[in-house]
């Protein structure tokens, strides 16, 4: 077992960029902690970034409470049989939590993401985070992923969340000792696969009802704007909740790339300045292209020097994804590309 | 020796909104009459509660010494306008002289049809009732210039078919406006306010429609552009499908009441009077100081869909509702509503600057909605 530890990685990209991927082969590398979606169901889809990130400091027991905090939109849309492919816990046979009862955030992805049994994990952590005492919340966090690291007998933690390009600036501002991978996809593709994705389509409904109502449905009881809805985000207000109509909803092209853009730009205006050793940027068509030579790249970034995981074995499990950008129909994806056009040239620049 | 007016009794309806507010206190101010609001009891509060609630934020918002209020002449009962007979209590043998009728649903979305038909047409309906059995001889109706809807060029104060409506909500006021010319149990005035506005000198607003909601779409767009892409609300130069140069007929809310009172109270009043501006600012004007008031670029306004983008789109088709307002050339005729004022040049506010308006009201919502979730 390797003993010395080295600095964490967070792996951060616009979501539906492939980093899931990376998240699967980190999961089978020994001397990696993989933490999975995290930040995801912490921030309950981005909802609550303000609560996971508290300005005063916070002890073992405070920490938990945001971290077992089971939250609004998961919980919406596990009752309703809506919940993302990426969620692992599902309720049923051997698991304490229920529909009903929701799924407290760690649990919801990133325990059961490292164990068979999450439900002890979850009480073996809630052990560890019992005793941390009160420090600014980066280093709360930081503490418990060490004890869970060692426990583990991994040398680093790898924490890796769909859309975390957001909150960049808070994971430097906290964690000023952590290393980034950020994982670029074309955003045509990139946007097509969020159009069709329930946790963007729920984040980019409830964006929109949030500015709208001027309270986050989920959170607030405020329907004093409720009649400036227009009829075809009804369906998503939590009290009206239609999942047929979740189902078939399509998030639009042009918003899924105008997002896209906007993630690329701020990303990386926010990851600037890191240097080689503190950031390594990936391409996912690279990925699919020359897969070993890129998971090396990866993989010795994370560790800093040799990968220590059967590289040729993680290429042979890298799969073209179905969709592709070049079947849109030309007006499509005539729209499409200009939403996405900032963000590629903030790519080119 | 002249004698003093005998005082009467006013039964007022919408008394907590904008306009029926604005009555009450010009009512007070102008006559030594009676006034009793009907109003729906809140949760906690009773009516008369609510009501002296409602009119001491007016009496604040317009910037005057509650002093100088005779609260003490005007009553709160409860009432529910969909109710027959408005759900008055009229075993106490409650009698007025003069109906103000102001309540109406301002929505006009389809999915609220039913409430809006309720309200603006069951409602008058149960108002005419109430009046009926108060032994009311006057009944003065608040219904809007929009009943004209799509209809162009110079409009009269005349009755008006639906032939031209556009919406719900245009669809009730012609039928509640018709219903009301139909009674020849009272002597009728229908008043039809243009978009009514903040006061002329405070530019306080205490209820959010019309401009207001115009302005509130427009701040809520640019809140979701930012949440999806940082920036995206100043980096572009937005579209909209309206006709710069046509009037956007705006008035403020004291001229609005003032002008009302001043007709309704005179006994030979009757018809339909327009309470229009005299020389309104243009749809581009007013919707320039909107958007660079909230921070957009100067809009480019179009004629037609076509020259939209996705984005452009996505707010044109939230104004289906403001078309009769910024893509129709129309001029409100008021010969008769000057004619009943005569000389009172005093009742005539001065609109204040549509960009004061609105960064009156950007600042008071801003402040509402300072708890909003952060997006990064």
């Amino acid at each position: 077992m390797a003993t010395d530890p080295l600095p964490p990685v967070f792996i951060v990209g616009t979501g539906r960029c492939g980093s899931t991927l990376l998240s699967r082969f980190l999961a089978m590398h020994p001397d990696i902690l993989s933490l999975s979606e995290f930040w995801v169901f912490v921030t309950d889809l981005g909802g609550r970034i303000a609560e996971a990130f508290p300005e005063a400091e916070v002890d073992g027991k405070e920490l938990w409470q945001i971290l077992a905090g089971i939250y609004p939109r998961q919980t919406l849309m596990l009752r309703h049989d809506v919940m993302m492919d990426e969620a692992l816990y599902r309720p049923g046979p051997g698991r304490r939590c229920t529909a009903e009862s929701g799924i407290p955030a760690i649990l919801a992805t990133t325990l059961a993401h490292l164990s068979d049994d999450p439900d002890a994990l979850f009480d073996a952590l809630a052990e560890m985070a019992a005793d941390l005492p009160k420090a600014p919340i980066g280093r709360t966090y930081a503490a418990l992923f060490e004890k869970l690291r060692i426990r583990m007998g991994a040398r680093l933690w790898v924490e890796r969340s769909g859309g975390s390009l957001r909150i960049v600036r808070r994971l430097r501002e906290h964690f000023p000792e952590a290393r980034f991978v950020h994982i670029v996809r074309d955003g045509r593709d990139t946007a097509l696969s969020i159009s069709r994705h329930y946790g963007f389509r729920m984040v980019l409904a409830a964006s929109q009802l949030t500015e709208i109502l001027g309270a986050d449905p989920y959170e607030s009881a405020d329907r004093t704007d409720e009649a400036d809805l227009p009829d075809a985000l009804v369906p998503y207000l939590p009290e009206r909740f239609d999942a047929d109509f979740f189902r078939a909803d399509v998030t639009p092209l042009p918003l899924a790339g105008l997002y896209w853009s906007g993630e690329i730009k701020a990303g990386l205006e926010e990851l600037a300045g890191l240097d080689d050793d503190q950031l390594l940027t990936l391409r996912y068509e690279d990925l699919l292209a020359q897969p070993r030579a890129t998971l090396e790249r990866f993989f010795g970034f994370l560790l800093q020097g040799e990968p220590g995981i059967d590289l040729d074995a993680c290429a042979a499990a890298v799969r073209r994804p179905g969709s592709d950008w070049r079947a849109l129909p030309p007006a499509e994806l005539a729209a499409l590309e200009s939403a996405c056009a900032l963000g590629f040239a903030t790519l080119a620049a | 020796m002249t004698r003093k007016p005998t005082p009467k009794t006013h039964i007022v309806t919408g008394a907590t909104g904008l306009v029926g507010g604005a009555l009450i206190l010009e009512l007070l101010d102008h006559t030594q009459d009676q006034v009793v609001a009907l109003v729906r009891p809140g949760k906690t509060e009773d009516a008369h509660t609510r009501l002296i609630g409602s009119l001491r934020e007016a009496v604040a918002a317009y910037g005057r010494d509650p002093a100088s209020v005779a609260f003490e002449r005007v009553r709160g009962v409860a009432g529910d306008l969909t109710k027959p007979a408005c759900g008055v209590d009229l075993s106490n043998g409650f009698r007025a002289d003069m109906m103000w009728h102001s309540a109406a649903s301002l929505r006009y979305e389809d999915r609220y049809q039913e409430q809006i038909m309720e309200t603006n047409v069951a409602g008058t309906r149960n108002a005419l009732e109430l009046s009926r059995l108060a032994g009311v001889k006057v009944f003065n109706s608040i219904s809007t210039a929009y009943v004209s809807g799509r209809r162009e060029g110079q409009l009269m104060e005349v009755p008006q078919d639906d032939s031209a409506v556009q919406n719900h909500y245009e669809r009730s006021k012609v039928a509640a406006e018709a219903m009301v010319q139909a009674c020849d149990a009272f002597q009728v005035r229908v008043f039809r306010p243009s978009i009514v506005v903040g006061h002329s000198q405070t530019l306080a607003v205490t209820t959010f429609s019309g401009l207001y909601s115009f302005t509130r779409k427009m701040m809520q767009y640019r809140g979701v552009l930012e949440r999806v892409q940082k920036g995206l609300s100043t980096s572009r130069r937005m579209r909209i499908r309206a006709d710069a140069h046509t009037p956007l007929d705006l008035i403020p809310v004291d001229s609005v009441a003032a002008q009302a009172v001043h007709i309704g109270t005179r006994e030979d009043a009757s018809g339909i009077y327009h309470l229009t501006q005299h020389a309104p600012p243009s749809v581009g004007d007013s919707l320039t100081a909107i958007a660079t008031e909230l921070g957009f670029q100067e809009p480019e306004y179009v004629s037609g869909d076509t020259k939209l983008d996705w984005l452009d789109q996505q707010f044109d088709k939230g104004l289906d509702f403001y078309s009769s307002y910024i893509r129709t050339e129309r001029v409100f005729d008021r010969s008769r509503t000057d004619r009943a004022l005569g000389h009172r040049a005093d009742l005539r506010r001065r609109l204040p600057p549509v960009r004061n308006l609105v960064s009156w009201y950007a600042k008071s919502l801003e402040q509402q909605r300072r708890a909003m979730p952060t997006s990064r």
